[in-house]
């Protein structure tokens, strides 16, 4: 479970990126953050992942504290992030098995490695590849996969869709769908709101350091998101 | 986890093209310099045991004191295949004079030309520019670029703690960077063993060992550096500009800057004032001996008898000569010594503020690792300036002793011994023969009777010249050279500690920067 508390950082020039921010992702549920750039999105994600401190409120992944438990809360956390490129030299298993010990899965054989690689689409011939030849989404199916071998309870992705193709973006919201059937809790950051509507339970609404909306699925289900994502938008700049 | 990182750092740079590149160059600059540098030491220790026994026959063939003039040659270190330092630039050989105090001077150019044509790169050399320059390649990038390729976000978002990453990174760069070094070493000491005449004994191997202690510490300072650029960055190409900005400062400008500095703030008396002071003392020792010493009176003596140092000495006098010789150098030689002491004490002033000088300049290039490193090779190759001091030193030494040998076998410069090998008999015969001559000159007596004289003195003399024995110099002192005393390297220790300590603090810095870095 990931949980928000009033979460609130201003960083050192002034800005406040996160104005008391509270929510809760529960288990086998995808929460995704839609917002434009600067909205606190990544804040977000950071202040998770303990890479900066909340000025104020308090994050919490499985009932930890994030900034005060830091590598308690990371026994409970995988992270997918935008573009990430790895380790070009190695092959996707040397890659795989370097984060799968560092999330503490040591001695793994080969086949349980190649097992989770083939779960999230990669190609036979792509698991003894190296990196540098990998595309941009089979970096990122690679991605999913190092978040999954820790499996753990709660997985944060930061924009993990941006610049990957449809087939491919597609591909992983197939992959998403899995998880979510494994009880994990997803917390997932994105501009792009066509596929947060085929995939999220919940959608947040962010505006310059607010959560200015929540909807369920139920809301959206049938509605036009983006047509709600704007009306939101403009109703909190309105109140601004 | 440190080694699980550490492991994986390895394996990405021993990949890398530039960690191939740096590596075979290594061993080729290694592979085609170390036979040059082996066989010129080679060469020059052939020369130095020719030279040695050269001057020891001379010993054995000397007939009067005055003449035992022998030189002194350093042995050429085995070492300067690893740091040539001053070895070929310092004068390796002096000669022992009664009225000189041996100084260091400059060398002749001697040895194989090619080196002087292009640069010899020893094992130092290498280290401070190749494996130096690969030190800076393999950090530059080691956090900043794990940055860029956004995995340092996906180590941390584990339960990696930062310092252990750093550490990792530290455990991984010098475990890549030993790997050069020791093939350098491995290559040098093969090619070199397989040099007939390079023979190391246990106080060179210990010299080794340490000069390859020093590289690992010198090449782990400059990944230090590296780390930290790594560590103040966010981007890789700023680090690497940054780093190779501080090689060229490092290499270039620091040591350069230094000499420089170092003649400013401690500048040296010029050189002439220097030259008029030796010239003064020079006419005031003329003047002194002009006034001390017995007039000149006539008498006779058959000069030109050869003796070892290519020197000649009076075989036979008569007792003008004789008496006058005698009291002559009783003078002269108590007043060479006094002078020679003098003039030494004008030079040794000069070569002391140049010493201090030198010293200045190097401590304030002890800012950069690499000067620093070069003077720690050098010192420990013994070929260091320090080495040939401490040379000289013992030269000085030992030419004292040989003076005061020639002053004790000679009574204090007054036996004839010190001269000539004419006895009393021979005197008194010498002259009888003369005062015939001259009679028979007197008297004009035919030219055939003359000439039967002056065959039968000829052969006379000759005889005396030919048979006459050389000294007993078995009690003469000899001068031993070094055996590769390890005391001299105790000099090492603020040298080294000091690459320790800029190895922590680049570390510490790095640590400090890293504990902050926004790895976002």
């Amino acid at each position: 479970m990931i949980e928000l508390k009033d979460l609130t950082k201003r960083y050192e020039d002034g800005v406040l990126a996160l104005d008391h921010v509270s929510y809760t992702v529960p288990p086998g549920e995808i929460f995704c953050l839609l917002g434009a750039n600067g909205a606190g999105k990544t804040t977000t994600v950071n202040i998770l992942l303990d890479f900066i401190r909340p000025t104020e409120g308090q994050a919490f992944i499985n009932g930890h504290d994030c900034n005060k438990f830091p590598l308690e809360a990371k026994k409970y956390v995988s992270y997918v992030s935008e573009n990430v490129q790895l380790y070009g030299m190695f092959t996707a298993r040397q890659n795989l098995r370097f984060f799968a010990e560092l999330g503490g899965r040591k001695g793994l054989k080969n086949q349980e490695l190649d097992d989770v690689m083939r779960s999230v689409g990669l190609p036979e011939k792509a698991l003894t590849m190296r990196l540098k030849n990998f595309s941009k989404g089979m970096r990122q199916k690679l991605g999913i996969a190092i978040a999954l071998i820790k499996d753990p309870l709660a997985i944060i992705m930061d924009e993990p869709t941006s610049g990957l193709d449809p087939k491919s973006a597609n591909e992983f919201l197939g992959q998403l769908h899995k998880l979510r059937e494994r009880d994990k809790a997803i917390l997932m950051t994105t501009h792009d709101i066509f596929r947060a509507k085929q995939i999220a339970d919940r959608v947040g609404i962010m505006k310059q350091g607010r959560l200015v909306a929540m909807r369920e699925k139920v809301d959206f289900k049938h509605a036009d998101l983006e047509e709600i994502y704007l009306t939101e938008m403009a109703a909190a700049e309105s109140m601004a | 986890m440190i080694w699980r990182i550490a492991k994986k750092e390895f394996l990405l740079n021993v990949m890398t093209f530039k960690f191939a590149v740096a590596t075979v160059a290594c061993v080729v600059l290694t592979a085609v310099f170390t036979p040059i540098l082996a066989k010129d030491y080679e060469q020059r220790l052939r020369t130095y045991r020719d030279n040695v026994a050269r001057n020891e026959a001379e010993l054995q063939r000397v007939k009067v004191y005055m003449n035992i003039v022998p030189t002194i040659y350093r042995p050429p270190s085995v070492l300067s295949v690893f740091s040539e330092g001053l070895e070929k630039r310092i004068s390796d050989s002096v000669t022992i004079e009664v009225d000189q105090v041996p100084e260091l001077r400059a060398a002749a150019t001697h040895g194989n030309p090619y080196q002087s044509i292009f640069p010899v790169f020893d094992i130092s050399l290498v280290s401070r520019i190749v494996i130096s320059v690969l030190a800076l390649l393999v950090a530059y990038d080691a956090i900043s670029g794990e940055r860029e390729r956004g995995t340092l976000k996906l180590m941390l978002s584990n339960t990696t703690r930062r310092h252990q990453v750093l550490l990792a990174k530290l455990l991984a760069g010098l475990l890549v960077l030993v790997i050069p070094i020791t093939m350098v070493f491995i290559v040098v000491l093969i090619l070199l063993l397989s040099f007939p005449m390079v023979d190391l004994a246990r106080p060179e191997w210990a010299r080794i060992g340490l000069m390859y202690f020093a590289s690992l510490i010198f090449v782990s300072a400059m990944y230090n550096v590296g780390l930290l650029l790594s560590c103040l960055t966010r981007k890789s190409a700023i680090a690497l500009v940054l780093g190779l900005f501080l090689w060229i400062l490092f290499a270039a400008v620091v040591p350069n800057g230094s000499v420089y500095l170092a003649a400013q703030m401690r500048p040296l008396e010029p050189r002439e004032e220097i030259d008029g002071r030796m010239m003064s003392l020079k006419h005031e020792y003329d003047a002194e001996l002009n006034k001390s010493k017995p007039p000149q009176s006539d008498g006779g003596s058959q000069s030109g008898a050869r003796d070892a140092f290519g020197r000649g000495y009076d075989r036979l006098l008569d007792k003008t000569a004789m008496e006058y010789r005698q009291k002559s150098y009783r003078v002269e030689y108590p007043l060479k010594i006094r002078y020679a002491d003098k003039y030494s004490e004008v030079e040794r002033r000069y070569l002391d503020s140049l010493w201090e000088q030198k010293n200045l300049a190097d401590s304030i290039s002890r800012i950069s690792p690499i000067p620093l490193y070069g003077s720690v090779m050098s010192t420990l190759a013994g070929t260091d300036l320090a080495a040939f001091r401490h040379f000289m030193k013992r030269v000085r030494t030992h030419r004292a002793e040989i003076v005061e040998y020639i002053r004790s076998e000679t009574e204090d410069f007054s036996s004839p011994l010190l001269f000539t090998r004419c006895t009393q008999e021979e005197m008194a015969e010498y002259e009888e023969m003369l005062k015939k001559f001259i009679m028979l000159m007197k008297q004009a007596k035919s030219q055939a009777e003359i000439a039967a004289l002056a065959e039968t003195i000829k052969e006379w003399v000759e005889k005396r010249m030919t048979e006459t024995p050389s000294l007993d110099l078995q009690d003469c002192p000899r001068f031993a050279s070094m055996t590769g005393d390890l005391g001299e390297l105790r000099q090492t220790i603020p040298a080294f500690s000091l690459l320790l300590f800029i190895n922590l603090t680049f570390f510490a810095l790095s640590f400090a920067a890293f504990m902050t870095y926004d790895v976002r």
